[in-house]
Parts: C-alpha cells; sequence; structure tokens
C-alpha cells in the first residue's frame, strides 16, 4: 500500500512541477507582453494626439485664413470705394454684406464721424458703443494716453509694401490681390504704426542680428505717422506697452504666412531666401528708413503704369470678395492636405531655428522668430493682438489696420482704411456672428478615431480640451479645441494592466486546470489501487473463512464415510457439527451474494411489519446455542410492548444474525449480548450491546465501510471478511432505517439499528 | 388681424371713392391685381382724411400682398434644412413629436425640392445631406433614428444648417429655409440673443430665413424670436410636444406658398413730412426715407409696416401726396429683380365728421395691434427688470390709448384689441408674467409685427 503510494506521488510530482513552471514562464512573457502594449499605446496615443493636433493646426489654418480673407475682403472693398459720395456707398453696405454689421466714416476736416448718423437706433448704438473711440481730437488724446491696463486689444497696423504671394489656391479667392511683383516678395514694413497716436513712435529696439541664424537683414520700420488726431486711450496706451510684442507679433506672422500660407515660401530656397529678403530697420536709424524710402518711391513711380493697368482688373474684380469667403470655404477642404503640408514645413523651419521653442500647441513661427530676434518670446503671456496684412493698394500708401474692442459686454472688429497723405477715413464694423458662422464650418466633424472639435469664444470653458489653438491672428479671443476620439479610451482596455489581469488569470485558470485534473486522476488511482488491496484481502479472508468449515466438514465426512465412528451420539453430534458448518458456510456465501446484490444494487425488499417480541424470542432461542458454545449469555433487557417495526424478514434476520455473530467473534470475553428494544422518534431501535474490548473511536464510522476491518491482517485470531457490519447498514438504510455503532459506558460496544415503525393498524 | 370685409371698411371705400373720385388712390384701392403680378404693394393710412389747417400725425401702412397661393405645380422649390435639438432634454416625447414632425415635413415636400437635416448636442451633426426627397422610407427611418444626449450647441447647428443650405444658394427659384427646433438654452457657443440676430441678420442677406420652433419651457424665447424676427422667418411657441407636426405642417404651408423673394421696399415721404418712427416690423429710417426688407412674401398673406409721420399743416379740400413707395422683389421662377411702385394721397377737409366716417378700420386696428405687440415687449422688459407694476401700467395704459382711440373712430375690431389688451394687462397684475406667460408674449408679439399666419 505505501509503496503504492509513493508510485502515484511521483507522477504527480512530475506533473505538478512541470504546470507550475510553465505558468509562471507564461506569466513573466505576459507581463512583458502587456508592457510592450503599454508602450505602444502611449506611443499610439502620442500619435493620435499628434495627428489630432495636426488636424487641429490645419482647421485654425484655415480659420485664419477664411477670416483674413474676409476682413482683407472687406479692407480691400473699402479701399475700392471712390471717395465721392462715400456715405451713401457705405450706407448700402450693411444691407448687402452679410459681413458687415455696420460701416462708418471719419472725416478730419469734419471733425468726427459723418456716417453713420444717430438717425437710427441702430446707428445711435452703433456711435454709443464707439463714443469713446471717436470722441475727441488731438488735445484730447493727450489727456487721455495714460497707461491702463485694459483688455482690448492694441491696434496693429501692418503696412506691408507688397503682397506676399497668394496660395494658388486661394488667388481665385483673392482676385484682388495686386500681382505679385518681381520685386521681394515679402519685404515688410512690420512696424505697428500707432492708429492713434500723436508722436513719434518709440524706436523699437534695434534688431540685434541673430548668431543662430545667420543674422537676418533687418526689417524696414516705418515710422508712425500722425493718421488719426483722436485716440482711444486705453488702446493707444496698451499699444505703446506691447509695441515690441506687436512687432514682433507682426513679424512673427508675416514669416508664419509666409511659411504655412505661401506655398512660394515653402521650398528650401524659400528658408534661406526669404530670410535674407526679409529686411529689418528700426526708426532709429531713421535715415536709412527716409533713403530707402525714397528708393522705394522712385521704385513705385517707374511701376505706377504697370499698376494702374493692374488697376483695373483690381476693381473689377474687387466685387468678387464677399464671393471670396464662401469660396474659400468650399476650397478649404481641398486646401487641408496641402496647407498640412506646408505647416509641417513651417514647423521644420521653426525647428531648425529654434529647437528649443518650438513647444506644442503654440504656433511654432513666432517663437522662432522671437528668438532670432535675441529677445524673450512674449507671444504665449501677451494680451490678443490683431495684426492683418494689407495687401499694398494701387495708390499710393495707405493705411489700414484692426482694432478689436469690448463695448456692451460684446466684442466687436473694426477694420477702416485711409488714403495715402490722410483723408476720411473709411471703417466697417465686422458683423461677428456672420463670420463664426462661416467659421464654423470650417471645424472639423467629430470622426470615430480622429476625436472632437470645438470653436469656443472668449468667455467658454475649455472643458478639458487636449488640444487648444487660440486664433489670436485673426480671431483674437477664439479658440479652437479639440478631445481626442473615444480610440483612446477603447484601447485603455488593454493598457493599464488591463491585459495582463486577463492573461494571467486565463493562465492561472488553465494551470489550476491542469493541476486539479491530474489531482483527480491521482486521487482516483490511489482509490483503484486501494480497493484492489481491499479485494485481494476480502477474497483472501472469504477463502480463509470458507476454508475452516470446510475443512471441519471434509473431516468429519471423511471419517463418517470410512465408518470409523461408531458411537452413535457421537455419529450424531458429527452430523450436526456438519450441519452448523455448512449454515455457517451457508452465512458467509449468503453475505457475500447480498453484498454482491447490493453492491449491483439488485436487493429486492418484501417489507412487512414484524412484531419485535416475538421476532427476539426466536431470534434469542435460535442463536442461544451458539453463544453458549462462545460463552456468551443473550439477554433482552429491554421490550416496550406492541413494537413493530416494518422491515423486510430475511433482511432483519441478516442484519440481527451479521450483530450477534460480530459480537460472538469479537465481544466473547465480555460474557453478555443485551438486547434492548426503544422507541426512536417515528421508530424503534434495537441495540445489541456487548461488554467487549468495543470499537476505537476512529474505526467506529470506518467499520461500516466494505472490506473494513479493525484489525486487516490475515494473522487476526478472528475471522471474516468484513462485509457484515457493511451489508447491514445497507440493509437497514435501504428500508429508511439506520445502523451506527455506539461506544458503551463501562466498555464494550453497542450497534444501535434503528427501523421504521409499522403504521398502527 | 381683424377681419378683412367688415361693414365699415366698405362703408369707408364707398365713400372715399364718391369723395374722390378721379384721383388715383391707391389707399383706398382694393384695385385688383394685375393678374401676372404676383405682389400688391399698396400705401393706406389710418385717415384718408386729415383735419385741415393743423400738424398732424399720421399712421403710414405701406402693404405687400402676395396674390393668391401658387398652384401646386408651379410653386418654388425649397431648400429646407430642418435643425433638430437633440439635446438631452428633448428624450422622451419632445424627441419624439419632433421626429414626426421632421416627417411630416419630408411628406409635404416633393423630387423639386432639396431636404437636409442637421442635428445638434453638443456637437453637430448632418444627418442627411442636401437632397431631393424621393426615397421618403429611407429617409424616414434616417429621422425616426435620431437619439437624445448631450448639450446644446445652437449656434453651431443653425451655422451647419446654413452651410448645408449654402451649397445649393446659387440654383435659381429656391426658396431657402431653416426650421430650427430647439427646446434649452443654447449653452455652447454664442448664444447672446443680439448676437443670433445679427446672424439672422446676416443669413437674410443671403436669402436664407430661419424659422424657429420653441418648444416647452425651457427655451430662450429672445434669442429665437431675434433669429427668427432678423433673418425674416416665422416664429413658433409650441408649448406641448404634440402640437410640433401641425406647427411644422403650417410651416411648409407657408413655405411652399412663397410667391416672391428678395423683397426691398423704399419709401419716400416729400419734405415737410417728418419721420416719426416705425412700428412693428424693423425698418431703416434715413431721413426722409424707410426701407425694409423680406426675404418672402406668402401668397395670400399681407405683410406691412406701419410708419407714423408727421405731416404739415393744409387747407381743407387739398389733396396732396404723402408717400411714395418702391418695391423689388424676384419672383419664385427666378429672373431678374420686378419692380412695384405706389404713391399714397390724403385729402384735408375742415369737417371732423368726414374725417372720422373716413378712418380706415382696417389700418386702425393693425396699428393698435402692433402697438400692443411693442408695449408686450416693454412690459417684458421692465418685468425683467422686477418692475412689474410698471409693466402693468405699460399694457394699461397703451390699452386704455387704443380702447379711447376706438370709441372715438367707432372702431368695432380695434375695440376688441383693446378690450383683449386690456384683460391682459389685468391678467399679468393678477398673476405677474411667469416662464410660461412671457414666450407666449414674446411669441405673441412677434407673430403680430410679422403679421405671422396664426
Amino acid at each position: 500500500m505505501k509503496s503504492a503510494r509513493r508510485h502515484i506521488w511521483l507522477p504527480w510530482l512530475l506533473l505538478l512541477v512541470p504546470a507550475l513552471l510553465i505558468g509562471a514562464v507564461a506569466l513573466r512573457l505576459l507581463w512583458l507582453e502587456q508592457r510592450r502594449i503599454d508602450e505602444a499605446e502611449t506611443e499610439a496615443s502620442a500619435r493620435a494626439v499628434a495627428a489630432l493636433r495636426d488636424r487641429t493646426q490645419v482647421a485654425a489654418d484655415n480659420i485664419e485664413l477664411l477670416v483674413a480673407e474676409i476682413r482683407d475682403g472687406l479692407l480691400r472693398e473699402l479701399a475700392e470705394t471712390p471717395p465721392e459720395n462715400l456715405e451713401a456707398l457705405l450706407a448700402n453696405w450693411p444691407r448687402t454684406n452679410p459681413f458687415v454689421a455696420q460701416t462708418f466714416l471719419w472725416r478730419p476736416e469734419a471733425g468726427g464721424l459723418t456716417w453713420p448718423p444717430a438717425d437710427s437706433a441702430e446707428h445711435v448704438a452703433f456711435r454709443a458703443r464707439h463714443a469713446e473711440l471717436f470722441r475727441g481730437g488731438v488735445a484730447g488724446l493727450a489727456a487721455q494716453s495714460q497707461p491702463e491696463e485694459r483688455q482690448d486689444a492694441a491696434l496693429v497696423l501692418a503696412d506691408k509694401k507688397e503682397a506676399p504671394p497668394p496660395l494658388p489656391a486661394v488667388a481665385g479667392a483673392l482676385s484682388v490681390r495686386p500681382e505679385p511683383s518681381n520685386e521681394l516678395a515679402v519685404q515688410t514694413s512690420a512696424d505697428a504704426v500707432d492708429f492713434f497716436n500723436d508722436e513719434p513712435a518709440k524706436q523699437p529696439a534695434p534688431a540685434a542680428p541673430s548668431a543662430q541664424q545667420g543674422a537676418p537683414e533687418p526689417f524696414v520700420v516705418q515710422t508712425d505717422q500722425r493718421l488719426w488726431g483722436s485716440a482711444d486711450n486705453a488702446e493707444v496706451s496698451q499699444n505703446r506697452l506691447l509695441r515690441r510684442d506687436v512687432q514682433q507679433q507682426t513679424k512673427a506672422s508675416a514669416e508664419r504666412a509666409r511659411s504655412s500660407s505661401y506655398p512660394k515660401a515653402k521650398s528650401d530656397e524659400a528658408e534661406e531666401g526669404a530670410e535674407k529678403k526679409f529686411s529689418f530697420k528700426s526708426s532709429a536709424a531713421a535715415k536709412e528708413a527716409e533713403q530707402r524710402r525714397a528708393a522705394e518711391e522712385a521704385q513705385a513711380l517707374e511701376q505706377a503704369q504697370r499698376k494702374a493697368e493692374a488697376e483695373q482688373a483690381y476693381a473689377e474684380r474687387a466685387r468678387e470678395t464677399r464671393l471670396a469667403a464662401d469660396q474659400s470655404t468650399r476650397r478649404a477642404a481641398a486646401m487641408e492636405a496641402e496647407s498640412e503640408r506646408l505647416r509641417r514645413e513651417s514647423e521644420r523651419l521653426a525647428l531648425a531655428a529654434a529647437p528649443t521653442e518650438n513647444q506644442p500647441g503654440a504656433p511654432p513661427a513666432p517663437a522662432a522668430v522671437a528668438n532670432t530676434l535675441g529677445r524673450s518670446a512674449p507671444a504665449a503671456s501677451s494680451p490678443p493682438q490683431l495684426v492683418v496684412e494689407v495687401p499694398r493698394v494701387p495708390w499710393g500708401e495707405p493705411l489700414s489696420g484692426w482694432l478689436r474692442r469690448s463695448a456692451g459686454g460684446a466684442i466687436w472688429f473694426l477694420g477702416w482704411w485711409q488714403p495715402a497723405g490722410g483723408g476720411a477715413v473709411r471703417g466697417v464694423e465686422l458683423n461677428l456672428p456672420a463670420v463664426l458662422e462661416r467659421v464654423q464650418a470650417l471645424v472639423p466633424a467629430g470622426a470615430p478615431e480622429g476625436g472632437r472639435f470645438a470653436l469656443r469664444g472668449p468667455d467658454e470653458p475649455l472643458d478639458d480640451a487636449a488640444i487648444r489653438l487660440p486664433l489670436d491672428t485673426t480671431l483674437p479671443g477664439w479658440t479652437l479645441v479639440a478631445w481626442s476620439g473615444p480610440m483612446r479610451k477603447f484601447a485603455s482596455l488593454e493598457s493599464n494592466g488591463g491585459f495582463f489581469a486577463v492573461a494571467a488569470l486565463l493562465v492561472v485558470a488553465f494551470v489550476a486546470a491542469i493541476l486539479a485534473g491530474g489531482a483527480m486522476f491521482f486521487r482516483q488511482a490511489a482509490a483503484a489501487s486501494r480497493e484492489a488491496a481491499l479485494k485481494t484481502s476480502f477474497v483472501s479472508n472469504v477463502s480463509h473463512e470458507m476454508k475452516t468449515p470446510l475443512t471441519t466438514i471434509r473431516m468429519y465426512a471423511e471419517m463418517l464415510a470410512d465408518e470409523r465412528v461408531d458411537d452413535p451420539a457421537k455419529r450424531t453430534r458429527y452430523f450436526a457439527t456438519i450441519g452448523r458448518e455448512t449454515a455457517r458456510l451457508t452465512r458467509l456465501v449468503n453475505n457475500a451474494l447480498d453484498f454482491g446484490r447490493l453492491e449491483a444494487g439488485r436487493k429486492e425488499y418484501r417489507p412487512e411489519p414484524i412484531p419485535l417480541g416475538p421476532w427476539l424470542t426466536r431470534l434469542v432461542e435460535a442463536h442461544a446455542p451458539r453463544a453458549a458454545e462462545a460463552g456468551i449469555r443473550i439477554s433482552v433487557t429491554d421490550l416496550p410492548a406492541g413494537a413493530t417495526v416494518r422491515c423486510d424478514p430475511d433482511s432483519l434476520d441478516q442484519m440481527a444474525l451479521n450483530l450477534v455473530d460480530n459480537a460472538l467473534k469479537y465481544a466473547a470475553a465480555g460474557g453478555v449480548l443485551e438486547l434492548a428494544v426503544e422507541r426512536q422518534g417515528s421508530g424503534w431501535s434495537l441495540a445489541v450491546a456487548d461488554r467487549g474490548p468495543g470499537v476505537p473511536a476512529a474505526h467506529r464510522e470506518r467499520i461500516f465501510e466494505r472490506f473494513h476491518r479493525v484489525d486487516e491482517s490475515l494473522t487476526a485470531k478472528t475471522q471474516g471478511a468484513g462485509l457484515g457490519l457493511t451489508i447491514a447498514r445497507r440493509l437497514a438504510r435501504d428500508q429508511g432505517g439506520d445502523l451506527v455503532c455506539r461506544a458503551r459506558e463501562g466498555g464494550g460496544a453497542a450497534f444501535v439499528l434503528t427501523l421504521p415503525a409499522a403504521a398502527e393498524t | 388681424m381683424g377681419p378683412m370685409k367688415t361693414p365699415s371698411f366698405f362703408r369707408a371705400f364707398a365713400a372715399a371713392v364718391l369723395a374722390v373720385a378721379g384721383l388715383a388712390l391707391p389707399s383706398f384701392g382694393a384695385k385688383p391685381p394685375a393678374p401676372a403680378a404676383p405682389v400688391d404693394l399698396r400705401i393706406e393710412f389710418d385717415r384718408p382724411v386729415l383735419p385741415a389747417d393743423e400738424v398732424q400725425r399720421a399712421i403710414v401702412k405701406i402693404g405687400l400682398t402676395g396674390c393668391r397661393p401658387p398652384r401646386p405645380l408651379e410653386r418654388a422649390p425649397v431648400n429646407l434644412v430642418i435643425v433638430l435639438d437633440r439635446s438631452g432634454s428633448m428624450s422622451g416625447d419632445k424627441l419624439a413629436q419632433a421626429r414626426e414632425a421632421a416627417v411630416e415635413a419630408l411628406r409635404r415636400l416633393d423630387a423639386r425640392d432639396l431636404l437636409s437635416v442637421v442635428i445638434y448636442d453638443h456637437e453637430v451633426a448632418t444627418l442627411i445631406p442636401p437632397q431631393a426627397p424621393t426615397d421618403v422610407r429611407s429617409l424616414e427611418r434616417q429621422i425616426r433614428g435620431i437619439t437624445a444626449r448631450g448639450n446644446t450647441a445652437l449656434f453651431a447647428g443653425v451655422s451647419q444648417g446654413a452651410a448645408e443650405l449654402r451649397k445649393n444658394l446659387e440654383r435659381a427659384g429656391f426658396v431657402h429655409r431653416v426650421l430650427l427646433l430647439s427646446d434649452g438654452l443654447a449653452n455652447v457657443g454664442p448664444s447672446a440673443p443680439d448676437d443670433l440676430g445679427r446672424l439672422g441678420g446676416a443669413l437674410r442677406r443671403e436669402g436664407i430665413a430661419v424659422t424657429t420652433v420653441g418648444l416647452g419651457d425651457g427655451f430662450n424665447e429672445d434669442l429665437m424670436t431675434a433669429l427668427a424676427q432678423r433673418s425674416d422667418g416665422n416664429h413658433y411657441y409650441v408649448a406641448e410636444s404634440g402640437d410640433l407636426p401641425q406647427v411644422f405642417a403650417k410651416e411648409l404651408g407657408d413655405v411652399l406658398d412663397v410667391v416672391a423673394q428678395r423683397v426691398e421696399v423704399t419709401i419716400e415721404f416729400p419734405e415737410g413730412v417728418r419721420v416719426l418712427r416705425s412700428i412693428g416690423r424693423e425698418a431703416e429710417c434715413h431721413g426722409r426715407n424707410v426701407s425694409f426688407g423680406l426675404n418672402q412674401l406668402y401668397g395670400g398673406q399681407e405683410k406691412y409696416l406701419l410708419v407714423e409721420v408727421e405731416v404739415p399743416a393744409a387747407r381743407s379740400d387739398e389733396v396732396r401726396l404723402l408717400a411714395r413707395a418702391r418695391a423689388s422683389y424676384t419672383t419664385t421662377s427666378g429672373g431678374s429683380a420686378l419692380e412695384l411702385r405706389a404713391e399714397g394721397h390724403v385729402r384735408y377737409t375742415s369737417d371732423v365728421a368726414v374725417v372720422k366716417r373716413e378712418a380706415n378700420q382696417k389700418v386702425q386696428t393693425e396699428f393698435a395691434d402692433n402697438e400692443i405687440a411693442e408695449a408686450r415687449s416693454q412690459a417684458i422688459a421692465l418685468a425683467d427688470a422686477g418692475r412689474n407694476d410698471e409693466a402693468v401700467a405699460v399694457l394699461a395704459r397703451n390699452s386704455a390709448a387704443l380702447s379711447a382711440s376706438a370709441d372715438y373712430y367707432d372702431n368695432s375690431t380695434m375695440r376688441q384689441s383693446a378690450t383683449a389688451a386690456k384683460a391682459e394687462a389685468e391678467e399679468v397684475q393678477r398673476e405677474g408674467i411667469d416662464n410660461r406667460k412671457r414666450k407666449e408674449l414674446r411669441a405673441g408679439s412677434y407673430q403680430t409685427t410679422n403679421q405671422q399666419k396664426k
């Protein structure tokens, strides 16, 4: 038995150890895989965010382009309006142009607004909300020009000598742009000309040639001109304070426009060439500026003829300005790819210029330019600026710009234009909602993998937007925001240990299944081998049991056959012995047969009421001689009247026989066997109690297991097959009763057989 | 509007014809419109005969009537975008009815028309891009698939709707219409009534009208009426969502009845006449010139502007030109703009009885209705400022003045209006202006000044 166990444990270990090892290795591999997934996911989400940013940037560029087009168109239209009968022409604008909320005309000779008159509620409201702007003259300005912190953005004027060459795709929409001349395309005077200032502008710091970028030529900076005697104090002061920022922004804007929006600047040659073509000259170097301007004027005169010709076509096309916005909206989609490429290009340029300044989310170009100027980049912290590039108009050098004002809880954009050499300032108030409505069409639609986009106004919360691109160039205060798409959420199922958790669970379950299967298998094998051992023991026991009576029978039978026994009394005794031994054999065989029948579930019962009194009397009578032979006295100690059980009589006899046999076999030393009947719930119990050695507690239940014997050795004094109690209990349980073994006070064992009472009749 | 043909109107008409026979007085003319012209332009006065020898105030009505609705085969094709609020607050019956309403609208269109459907919550999506509604079943299925969620990005929704219309804006003859349904406050994007009004103004210049349908008690009626008013669309207040399909059907009835578009009217007053104000409809007044525009004119409906002017004194029996109007419009079949002209003359008399007798009671009633509408707007503003007593006072004062005027001219329809206004003033005094009442007042005022079919 023990070596069998050892044999079983060995393969069990052979299964257990590799299974655990494989499990551990699998977990380790899964963990590594999880880390790889996490990394890939982080990378993918970074890529997704980058793609989202790209897309947002493209949309923002398109929006800025659209708004710039609308505004340029309006300024151009302002410029093209013939000076005769201006009021009447301007009056018609708001009725026809959806982007115009109101027009105005400021005539210096009249000392104020000559349009709109205060004749309707709308006009009165307009005059009221911009009263501050239009109030007072030159004298009033000085008094009002106290520096003041205010949110209002400064007026910025970027008067460009030449427009940058238009993007081919936009060229149709911007058909009013003059033909790009052969001269330097991006020569820019980027000074912030103070619209209202009556004193010369402070000199901007001379551009420190940047060591990083091979010293580009300085910008040409025009000194301020006295444009408009009146001034808005706050804006002026703000303007002064921000002059430096403005210059940088203007330059930045120019550069940005050049490098991102205009394809001519996209190539590498533009990177170098345009850099050289850019020139910056401070007002401090007034002389130089004067010279340059003189030269330019001469050049302008030379080109006057050419431009006059262009002017004709220019004026005609000006009417298309309004349509331009529509067309460009539609073209925007087509342009996306192109502008994205350009934007990337510009980013690359910016990176090349200032690798450390390329912070995500911020337009790269301004930072880069600021850096080349050797100053700190103020772009991020400065209030929104308004920078508009006005293409050179054919006649002279007009001045114009845009202005952002807050009045009456709303934001207003005012565009204005003044012909060269002073004169009436024509202006237009932008119908912002109409512009925003068009802009809305350029906000990309949300895609499942591409995220969600929205345009947010000055007072609107940005929520938890992943990307925020302020539209500072054309719509200061508005921000294009984007959120990453739901893809991110879906992916997070796998990341953050999710994959590992699921996979590890599977591996553990797999290993556990293997081990459980193995355990069951080995358990079964152990049980089978135990059973085999028990059966072997059973066969030996039964054989041994049979051998004894057979020997006795053979011996007496031979003696009788040989007629060696003459004494008739002896002969009779021999015959009785043979009969007794045969009966014993019969019992043994019956037990074995019964056991087989019980095991197979084929035992049939014929229950009937059995009065216990007569039955016990018969039992005692039947067994008394055998008991006496063994030295035991059988007595009935308790027998209530009318105790009747319902049971199959044969099986009851067999149960009693087995119990009495056991007592005779094992408890003969006790000398007594007491039978007692008691009421037990709804049935009756019969206790068969002896004064033998008793049953050890550990065996008290196991003795009912088949083949089990307290002493299993073949050499045990007593014989037996280990079946009697098993059969008795089975018989009792099959008929609704039970058989248990109890220790008896004062030594010995008591077997209590319980059987259901017969129905009372 | 008061009934068109009251006995007093006929009396006035007959008297006028007798009194000023031979003079072309369009003001009296129930002049049958030329059968070809789909639009009739008329100038009328509250009192065609004015008391002589004193400076007078007169109400001038410049009326445009779309002649009979077009026959179904001749009507203008419609480029309609339905902009549906699908925000979370719409869930349940509201959205179900809105879907039914959209399907109702869809069924009224035919293959000539274009329909698109835009749905918005915190973001906007075009559910149905512009297309002729030929595959009604598939479109219905799409509309019925709309579910509620999110916030109210009303501005973006209207923008998207306009963008969808704009794809076919250049196609001749189409009536371009945004039909906006919302039950909530715009809480994403621009949301000031003034901003939306300005957007409406811009859209009108492109020939796009926005009809706004406010559902339930949560929407901002100021915003919705401003958008409708400035774009010359209709506005409906629908308290119970069950009425939605009916409202959509009514709106579609209007849209399918358009006989003229891009109507621009300019009124010129002769020297000596002083323009005091325009009443009701928005108009631009510049000196002696007043102009207003309509995006479209519906068949069988009259739209008008009332202008109050100060008329210089004149001798008795003098007949004077008081206003000259010019209207331009395009017909639904496209083509260049057509023009209409009209003049209005008044006669002076020293006989006050004649003045009374000749009074145009219809114009007077219309004036009264617009005055009431204006008083309502004032009352709403006052009530908003917490000055409920003043609001009641404005309403009461207005109704009293109108009542007195009605008695003086023995104008029964005007008296009815004045009585109703008085009852309203009393109700406001009793119960104040709650949310629902405010929406009713706002919508009622707008429908009056817009002469919307009720």
